[in-house]
């Protein structure tokens, strides 16, 4: 009988162990929301100091990385895409049960976005990301109408039959939450004209439910005794949304709310149309550090914050902004306009580099200072002339040639490099062509090696732990730096 | 309410964690309690239908007891053209009509008047008793694990069981287990084979113009194992469940497709509706103890009945008529092939002979169930047709088999699930054990392996969730 008992109880728990491993793998993930809710558990208690909410206005926007580096800040982005409001209350709701912050800063841009009592596209990201708890159930009866919620309340239903598109990421993404903060920077420039809305003082009232549940959440936060600041972030913004906005200013006003609305102050802030924004909606690398030393100044003046700077509680912060400066230095890596700056570039202590000679007939044609820059990587003119290959690493250049067939592994940090050449022997193929060799610069599987380039050059980032670029070279006026086609 | 819905496995544990601590005199009340509950759950107005036909069934049973032969067979009579006047009603008026009168068929009607009319005609045999306790009977009636699908169960089977329900001995770990792993592998059968394959059929059924041969071809293979796997798959639940509860019902299906003659086909599918016409259509009207047209008439009959029953549709009249045709050629000609496989010296005792009789049989089923599935007789001759004008083999080949409704992944998965399939019913053929018997005999960590494996399979892979059409069991229009 206790024999029997026991079986059911065994037989039980390895069902249950098996269960969470497989939702751990198929569970939804995404950096719009579920993500930010599901790194915020792994936080210490009580160690979050600064809590920010809303829309990717804010967590595009907001680098906590920066706020840490440069003021000792620990700032947390929470929040997700054109997140309404009632969902921002619930994920404020979820915060509070472990994290005592010093101050609120809850971005309204959503206020603009959200004109239905239910929300559609972006339900599930702010959502899912919930445990599943009170406040899940409560925060998805509010974002869906009745009849469809079970099809939101019964998670595992839903993402079951992701498993026809599941990949590494699935597995490797428990590791990456605990140094994720929220924020998911944009790279890139997309010139904008910009608006102008200092002089609209009409006022156009936002949903009923989005002001109801602003109010709810200010009411909340004063509640528990903690200073909620309002801010609209910069960005493509008319006359008819600035209307909306101040709705939220005039209450605030009312309401002993302190607000910085940054449509209304670029200049003060150095925010350019030009050249700091990714798209109409979001700031750009340049924009965010702007946005960010403005927040981080203020909320410095304004507040009493500790610098957690050097505190061992604080580690994960710690980690968190140094990925978060090796992401933006592998963008501006890739963004280097020409052979010798980029050598100067990827001299960096955390990175492998990978370089490949193949065929070059003329040295004399590359320039003097392309030319030492190669050097400082163990290539000169003679192993270039070889067809020579080099592992760059921890200071040390590694040179091989092999000549026409040799396989080169190595390997760092748990990943696999290898540099091969195989030679085939000069065939004739339908079209009277003879093929000749194929070079391959692989690393973890993946062959990064492009054809008919004098130089390869692959960069491998040791902390983000993946290749950050791989760029071909040919041997010609100004020596371009060209790319493969990103992937579809 | 459906199976493979969360209602049901909330009722069900509710259900059964009450059935096993109430009293043991009131189990069958409960149970009747909860089987009302379940039917209700679809359509509470149909439940009227179920009481009016369990109320004239079970008056009469008792009414015939006591009258004389005379009176007793007008009762009789009376009661068979109320039970059997209702199915025909609801079942036949659309198709009788031509549309104008489109009623929408209860749910289970087909079975459970059949399983109240199967007793009544047992009383009037004098095969068994009436059952006095009304509770009890109607219990018989409505028991839910075999109200909607079947199988279709006899008076002699399940009353006394439910005699005896309050001396059961519920915890019964063997039983419990047995009964649950068989609902594991009917909730597989359904949600990670059945409707998987269906998508195909679908896609090739309903758009059979723009496909040819190989296609139309695949996708009746795969309805054949639909079909199987749909309705086997409710037997399971059903048996697995009423197991659990300590109640026995009947084998419906014995591992169908392995048969070797239509005949032997009929005893080992739905195997409760093919004894039922056997017992209460089949022998009353001389069975084969007649002249040999008599004989044939009766099988002609019956399977034409039997086609009907399955739906109100002129391609299910034709595929019962075939099957009814397909046995009645076989006997006729079982002579003549007799000799002529003696003449040629086939090594008719060989596995390779046994094979091919296996083969032919599924073929000639095979090519019955297109009539089953096609939407219209006119249907279903086009696409036979096809079979002859668009002969395509390299479709198999050149990857368009993906683009039939089930893209590469979901093909394989739907093949590596019908080869699970396949020897769960091999094993039974071959050493005439359920699975579970066979896994009982096993170590207990390759045993263990298999249930997680299925677990998460039919939760993982299951049809089931938003991202899919919710999948109605196929029988559950019959």
């Amino acid at each position: 009988m206790l024999k029997k008992i026991l079986k059911i109880a065994v037989f039980t728990m390895c069902a249950i162990l098996l269960m969470v491993l497989v939702i751990r793998v198929l569970r939804f993930k995404s950096p719009d929301g579920i993500d930010q809710m599901r790194a915020f558990y792994e936080n210490e208690d009580n160690t979050v100091d600064v809590l920010f909410l809303g829309s990717s206005h804010m967590y595009t926007n907001v680098n906590t990385g920066m706020l840490w580096s440069d003021y000792g800040i620990a700032a947390y982005d929470l929040g997700g895409a054109d997140q309404p409001f009632w969902n921002t209350y619930y994920f404020l709701k979820e915060a509070l049960k472990t994290q005592k912050p010093k101050v609120i800063v809850a971005e309204i841009y959503s206020a603009t976005v959200q004109k239905t009592h239910f929300q559609g596209v972006w339900t599930i990201e702010n959502l899912f990301g919930m445990k599943f708890n009170q406040n899940f159930v409560s925060s998805a009866k509010q974002s869906i109408a009745e009849d469809w919620h079970s099809d939101y309340i019964n998670r595992f239903a839903r993402y079951h039959s992701r498993y026809s598109m599941i990949t590494e990421d699935d597995f490797v993404y428990d590791r990456q939450l605990e140094t994720f903060k929220g924020f998911d920077p944009k790279f890139g420039t997309e010139p904008l004209e910009t608006p102008s809305v200092a002089h609209v003082t009409e006022l156009s009232p936002p949903n009923e439910k989005m002001a109801d549940y602003m109010i709810q959440m200010i009411d909340l936060a004063k509640a528990e005794g903690i200073p909620i600041l309002l801010v609209c972030a910069p960005y493509g913004i008319t006359e008819d949304q600035q209307k909306i906005f101040n709705c939220f200013y005039q209450y605030a006003d009312e309401n002993d709310v302190p607000y910085i609305d940054f449509n209304v102050r670029y200049e003060e802030v150095g925010i350019d149309f030009a050249q700091d924004f990714r798209d109409w909606s979001h700031l750009n690398e340049k924009g965010n550090a702007k946005y960010t030393r403005y927040l981080g100044d203020y909320l410095k003046t304004n507040y009493e914050l500790e610098d957690h700077r050097g505190d061992p509680e604080y580690v994960s912060w710690d980690q968190s902004a140094e990925l978060l400066e090796h992401e933006l230095n592998a963008y501006q890596l890739t963004q280097s306009p020409d052979l010798a700056s980029y050598l100067e570039l990827v001299g960096s202590e955390d990175y492998v580099v990978m370089f490949a000679a193949r065929n070059v007939e003329d040295v004399t044609a590359v320039p003097e200072q392309v030319l030492q820059g190669l050097q400082a990587f163990g290539l000169d003119q003679d192993t270039i002339l070889q067809d020579g290959n080099v592992f760059y690493r921890n200071g040390v250049a590694e040179y091989k040639h092999n000549g026409m067939n040799f396989e080169w592994f190595t390997e760092e940090n748990k990943n696999d490099f290898c540099m091969e050449r195989v030679y085939i022997d000069s065939v004739e193929d339908e079209f009277g062509e003879s093929v000749h060799d194929v070079s391959k610069i692989i690393v973890d599987g993946k062959n990064y090696y492009q054809e008919g380039y004098a130089f390869n050059i692959v960069v491998y980032d040791k902390v983000l732990e993946q290749v950050i670029d791989a760029v071909g070279v040919r041997n010609e006026e100004g020596m371009p730096l060209e790319r493969a086609a990103a992937e579809e | 309410m459906l199976f493979n819905s969360i209602d049901f496995l909330v009722f069900f544990p509710i259900v059964l964690m009450i059935y096993f601590v109430i009293p043991r005199k009131i189990r069958y009340i409960w149970l009747l309690i909860a089987s009302y509950y379940f039917y209700m759950s679809l359509n509470p107005h149909y439940l009227i239908l179920l009481v009016i036909l369990t109320l004239v069934t079970y008056f009469t049973g008792i009414q015939i007891e006591k009258s004389p032969k005379k009176t007793g067979k007008c009762l009789l009579v009376i009661c068979l053209i109320i039970s059997l006047g209702i199915l025909g009603v609801f079942k036949y008026a659309g198709f009788v009509t031509n549309g104008a009168w489109n009623l929408i068929l209860p749910v289970g009607i087909s079975f459970y008047t059949f399983q109240a009319v199967g007793y009544i005609l047992d009383v009037y045999r004098g095969n068994m008793q009436a059952e006095r306790n009304i509770a009890k009977y109607a219990l018989f009636v409505s028991f839910f694990p075999n109200i909607l699908s079947g199988p279709i169960e006899r008076g002699k089977n399940i009353l006394p069981q439910i005699e005896k329900i309050s001396e059961q001995r519920l915890w019964d770990y063997d039983r419990i287990t047995s009964g649950a792993v068989l609902m594991l592998w009917g909730y597989f059968q359904k949600m990670v084979i059945a409707d998987r394959v269906s998508l195909l059929v679908g896609e090739i059924y309903d758009h059979y113009r723009m496909y040819g041969a190989t296609a139309i071809i695949v996708a009746t293979l795969f309805f054949a194992v639909q079909v199987y796997c749909d309705f086997a798959s409710y037997s399971n639940l059903a048996v697995g469940a009423a197991r659990i509860m300590g109640i026995d019902l009947m084998r419906n299906f014995e591992t169908p497709y392995f048969a070797r003659s239509v005949g032997e086909f009929w005893h080992r599918w739905h195997i409760s509706l093919s004894t039922w016409f056997r017992d209460y259509l089949y022998i009353p009207l001389g069975g084969n103890r007649c002249s040999k047209a008599r004989h044939y008439l009766n099988l002609m009959l019956v399977f034409l009945i039997s086609g009907i029953w399955h739906g109100a549709g002129w391609g299910y009249v034709v595929w019962g008529a075939l099957h009814g045709a397909y046995q009645v050629i076989g006997i006729q000609t079982k002579q003549i092939r007799r000799q002529i496989a003696d003449r040629l010296q086939f090594k008719q005792q060989s596995f390779s002979y046994k094979l091919m009789q296996t083969g032919m049989t599924f073929s000639m089923v095979g090519f019955a169930w297109i009539f089953f599935r096609a939407k219209t007789i006119g249907q279903a001759g086009s696409m036979i047709s096809r079979l002859f004008t668009r002969w395509d083999p390299w479709t198999l080949f050149d990857d368009s088999i993906y683009t039939w409704g089930l893209n590469r992944k979901e093909f394989w998965i739907a093949l590596a699930a019908i080869a699970v399939l396949f020897t769960v019913d091999l094993v039974r053929r071959i050493k005439k054990q359920d699975i579970i018997q066979m896994l009982n005999t096993q170590c207990i960590w390759f045993r263990w392996g298999i249930y997680l494996l299925m677990l998460f399979a039919v939760l993982i892979l299951g049809h089931y969730g938003p991202e899919y059409d919710p999948q109605v069991f196929l029988y559950f229009d019959f």
